[in-house]
């Protein structure tokens, strides 16, 4: 069973959280969802700083040059490497 | 009651989103896979009868004698590095699909009439996401099995015919079953694998007013470009690298498959990818 005051409580939160809410709405309206290329431009930026954070954070790799694969070996007959030499 | 009601609507409105994207692109989603594996098939056999019949005879005994008393799981890996050319025909067509499908929305003005629709944004996107991820490999994959079974009918015809004996013909239908799954799983992982490039190119297939292919792949190149030359490092190649290695979604084996959905690689390819057609879901509520 929860109090008057609890109920109360409970308004004031949700209302505050609906205000913040839908100034944040404003905010984004009238900033990134103002035309198209605001919004193309500030997805674009979005995914760089992600992709760069990340990369510093996990030490990427580049791997596209190296075709070793890990589920199985070609092993090819040594008369056959000696031709192809 | 509502909530029973919601399911059956749900998978209703689906059927139709999914249906209206392979009418839409007939073309592109049926015909294309159709021709090309016919014109593989074709090709392969006009190289075939270029040998003499001494030799197609000895080549068909082989490949017969080869497969007999193997186990199709052991040879499906060497047929399906064989099929792996079909990837880049699923990656080519759904490609070609993304650049045009939002595209073609605002050029032909349709959009106004889906807008108008009880269909949100939201779901339109997704329904061409989805259509590039599963319909397009699982039609593909499709025709590829209906070419392959109707290939290894003709060639056991032929074969006979020519009197070679078809001792690994039931280990040769295994195996080429098998690899179809694995060619099949490939191109679902690989899709999956490259979300990011997806929502990419649906990106600037929402933004660009026209040819947004050659945009999505300008700007990359631009962008890695004005990086080296302006801060001197190489975040967006190395990136790019990191995720272009073809085994990291071929598929030879069934076992694996939990951990490479689940792998950080594919999580974070998949969240990037999420942001990109966040962006571009988004994009749709400016008109041109």
């Amino acid at each position: 069973m929860k109090s008057e005051n609890d109920t109360g409580e409970d308004m004031d939160r949700i209302e505050r959280e609906t205000s913040q809410s839908i100034k944040l709405q404003r905010v984004l309206r009238r900033t990134l969802l103002r035309n198209k290329h605001s919004l193309f431009f500030a997805t674009i930026a979005l995914v760089l700083c992600v992709v760069a954070v990340e990369g510093k954070l996990t030490d990427r790799q580049g791997r596209g040059a190296q075709f070793e694969n890990p589920f199985f070996d070609l092993e090819i007959a040594p008369d056959i490497r000696s031709s192809l030499r | 009651m509502d909530n029973l009601a919601a399911g059956p609507r749900t998978i209703r409105r689906w059927r139709g989103l999914l249906l209206r994207e392979i009418r839409e692109n007939r073309s592109l989603l049926l015909y294309a896979p159709c021709l090309l594996v016919l014109v593989a098939i074709l090709l392969g056999m006009r190289l075939f009868t270029l040998l003499p019949l001494e030799r197609q005879k000895a080549g068909l005994e082989l490949l017969f004698n080869r497969f007999e008393g193997l186990n199709a799981s052991d040879v499906a890996p060497l047929l399906t590095s064989a099929g792996a050319l079909n990837l880049l025909f699923i990656i080519g067509i759904a490609t070609s699909y993304l650049a045009s499908s939002l595209y073609a929305d605002r050029k032909e003005q349709s959009y106004f009439f889906w807008q108008s629709m009880p269909i949100s944004d939201r779901s339109t996107i997704l329904s061409k996401v989805v259509t590039a991820v599963v319909m397009i490999p699982g039609i593909y994959m499709g025709v590829l099995a209906a070419g392959s079974l109707m290939l290894i009918i003709g060639v056991a015809g032929y074969s006979f015919s020519l009197g070679v004996e078809l001792n690994g013909l039931q280990e040769l239908f295994a195996a080429m079953l098998v690899a179809l799954g694995f060619i099949g799983l490939s191109a679902f992982i690989a899709m999956l694998w490259l979300l990011p490039a997806v929502g990419w190119v649906l990106l600037f297939s929402a933004y660009a007013s026209r040819v947004p292919l050659l945009w999505a792949i300008g700007v990359l190149v631009a962008l890695s470009l004005l990086e080296e030359i302006v801060l001197g490092s190489n975040t967006i190649d190395t990136w790019i690298a990191s995720r272009s290695s073809p085994w990291q979604y071929l598929v030879f084996s069934f076992e694996d498959m939990a951990a490479r959905l689940l792998s950080y690689d594919m999580l974070f390819g998949a969240a990037l990818g999420a942001m990109l057609i966040t962006g571009a879901t988004l994009m749709r509520r400016f008109a041109d």
